[in-house]
């Protein structure tokens, strides 16, 4: 069953105001993305920076307001709702930030912040269970359920990162959007991190949109990803099919940046791209990743296309993939 | 054999903090010949910037003292030379580009005029516009005689690092640091800076102290590498040695626990617990306390770099000459 349901989602940014406060310009963060995440999956979300990965995952817990589209988690849809509705709504979907150290309050102990969400949602029961629902989600994370009473600077930052899991676990959530949740921890605290997501998943049932631009680290936790460009979905599928078979050019270059810690893995079969991502405000017209694209034809550069499903039930938006 | 570029001797720094001193290296050796390209790994805090820092002097000596061994860049003994003597060599011996290009350049002065500084600085008689543009051409900046008159906040992140290796370059370094040049970038334009690097390398024949955390990075730019934990270095010797055989259980460890594009399901291997911060390192081997391998002399016995083979050492008395990674 789909627990989260994205149907042609846009949120635009107005910008460069002229003297009367009226936007001049659109950033187009997210332009007409649709997509869905079943329970118990972990769908990967990569792109370069300004792709719009972050704010779609930002709309879908609605930290963004909407500028068109519509949002349904399981069976609501999160667009049409009041603010208390969407509160409750809202308990399944948790979301865990990038920064351990800029998403915890510095003043709070750690049970406090553990606490604040089964507060919000009237969950919990009494103090004392509450207290012992700390520890058991300290522990459940790894951590010594004495770290209940520290405060957020004692910790390191995949210390931290345990804190913020514990407490998007609080309200029991079907869906967990992780916004780029191991990008600052060193490689060794990284891969503990990586594990215990994988292992909380298995334990709870829980579905993840794991947003982070390491495609080694998604590919290693996705069942399914979607790659973005420019506000876009440019190919979707199983991890395997993306990252072993990228059928869009954009994927493959993406791909073949990655530069691989085995040393004789051959740099000459990168695919090299010219340039830097062009400006969301003023996107080229065509396909949006034409002017960078090695392949790219006359007709790219007039007509947009569409993300369309391929034979092997992949989506592809390039108009040369063929089915 | 050249004389090497720079030859560290078991170096040990102090840093000041409030009104104690905390020792941030303890042991630190590294050797880097003439046009090689050396890196150094290792975790935050494992002392690799400080070490990069140290080549220079550029840490003030009100707050880093140095407790023991010797650094020489360039056959001079860095703790030796005054303030002349230093000038000497930064810039023109050994000049840096770091992480984060957008907080390194100044954001009120156009970037052509930053590269002349640099250029009146090291080398006055090049010093001018015609000059300014042809390094921006050489790091592969389009239109470069526009780009010279911007600021850098007009210029995309990828841009900003090519002015900064164009500001380091332009007065002709036999020594580039990039202290994780690429950490901010995409891949993509990682990617594009890592071509310009090896590109520049072969055409000035300069050397490069790679400094990263990215072991991918590592493999694909550089002939040495040094694995520093804690301050000391562990391990080195080739990078493809190294990166398919390491020898220490904590280069080992580290491999393993990084996630690779196409690799196996299930688990990745972790190294249990964190790098004990500066100040609080544990006696004995400084990784025992997270080694599988550990015995109890481990915990007691002060291991030494010794040589493993004649390229290679390694910092753990049951270090063989490397198991398959």
């Amino acid at each position: 069953m789909n627990l989260l349901e994205v149907q042609d989602l846009k949120v635009h940014f107005p910008v460069q105001l002229d003297w009367r406060g009226r936007p001049t310009a659109v950033v187009r963060a997210v332009d007409g993305v649709s997509l869905t995440v079943r329970s118990g999956e972990t769908v990967g979300l990569v792109g370069e920076s300004g792709c719009g990965k972050s704010t779609l995952g930002r709309a879908i817990v609605r930290l963004e307001s909407l500028t068109a589209g519509s949002i349904r988690f399981e069976g609501h849809d999160l667009a049409s709702l009041d603010a208390a509705e969407l509160r409750a709504a809202r308990r399944g979907l948790q979301m865990i930030f990038q920064d351990p150290y800029g998403s915890l309050d510095p003043r709070w102990t750690i049970r406090e912040i553990v606490e604040e969400p089964m507060l919000l949602h009237g969950l919990g029961g009494d103090r004392d269970s509450r207290r012992r629902r700390v520890t058991q989600l300290l522990a459940q994370v790894g951590l010594d359920p004495a770290a209940a009473d520290r405060y957020p600077h004692e910790f390191s930052g995949g210390q931290r990162q345990r804190i913020g899991i514990a407490r998007a676990l609080a309200v029991e959530p079907h869906l967990i959007v992780c916004d780029e949740v191991v990008s600052a921890l060193d490689v060794s605290v990284q891969a503990q991190v990586v594990n215990l997501l994988a292992s909380l998943q298995k334990e709870m049932g829980l579905a993840y949109l794991f947003i982070a631009h390491d495609l080694a680290v998604v590919e290693h936790l996705s069942h399914r990803i979607v790659v973005m460009y420019l506000g876009r979905i440019v190919e979707e599928g199983t991890s395997a099919q993306v990252c072993r078979s990228p059928v869009h050019p954009y994927t493959r270059a993406l791909l073949s940046a990655v530069p691989s810690p085995d040393p004789g893995a051959s740099r000459e079969a990168r695919v090299r791209l010219a340039g830097d991502v062009p400006s969301p405000l003023n996107p080229p017209a065509g396909c949006p990743f034409h002017p960078r694209c090695p392949m790219a034809q006359a007709r790219c550069r007039t007509e947009v296309p569409e993300l369309r499903p391929m034979l092997d039930g992949r989506r592809v938006a390039c108009l040369l993939a063929e089915e | 054999m050249p004389m090497p570029l720079v030859e560290i001797d078991h170096l040990q720094l102090e840093l000041a903090v409030e009104s104690a001193r905390i020792r941030v290296l303890d042991g630190v050796d590294l050797r880097l010949e003439p046009g090689r390209v050396q890196a150094l790994v290792g975790e935050s805090g494992s002392g690799k910037s400080i070490t990069a820092l140290t080549l220079t002097r550029l840490l003030p000596d009100s707050l880093a003292h140095r407790v023991g061994g010797t650094v020489r860049v360039d056959g001079k003994d860095v703790f030796a030379l005054d303030h002349r003597g230093l000038q000497g060599i930064r810039g023109s011996v050994v000049s840096y580009i770091f992480q984060e290009p957008a907080s390194a350049l100044n954001p009120v002065l156009r970037v052509g005029d930053q590269i002349l500084e640099s250029l009146r600085l090291h080398r006055p008689d090049e010093a001018t516009q015609a000059e300014v543009v042809r390094w921006l051409a050489r790091v592969g900046i389009p239109s470069p005689e526009v780009r010279a008159r911007q600021y850098p906040h007009e210029l995309s992140g990828g841009m900003q690092q090519r002015v900064m290796i164009a500001m380091a370059l332009a007065p002709r370094p036999r020594l580039l640091v990039a202290d994780e040049p690429t950490t901010a970038l995409d891949v993509t334009i990682q990617a594009q800076i890592l071509d310009l690097l090896r590109e520049l390398r072969a055409e000035l024949g300069m050397a490069i102290l790679l400094i990263t955390h990215n072991l991918g990075l590592v493999a694909d730019l550089a002939d040495e590498v040094s694995v520093l934990y804690a301050g000391q270095v562990v391990e080195s010797g080739p990078v493809t040695d190294v990166l398919r055989r390491p020898a220490h259980p904590y280069t080992q460890a580290l491999l393993a626990s990084v996630p690779r594009l196409g690799g196996v399901a299930g688990p990745l291997n972790t190294i249990p617990g964190m790098v004990p911060p500066a100040g609080q390192w544990p006696p004995g081997c400084r990784f025992h306390p997270r080694c599988a391998e550990a015995v109890d002399a481990c915990a007691r016995d002060v291991p030494q770099l010794r040589d493993l083979t004649a390229l290679r050492r390694a910092r753990c008395p049951f270090a063989g000459e490397g198991a398959s990674a």
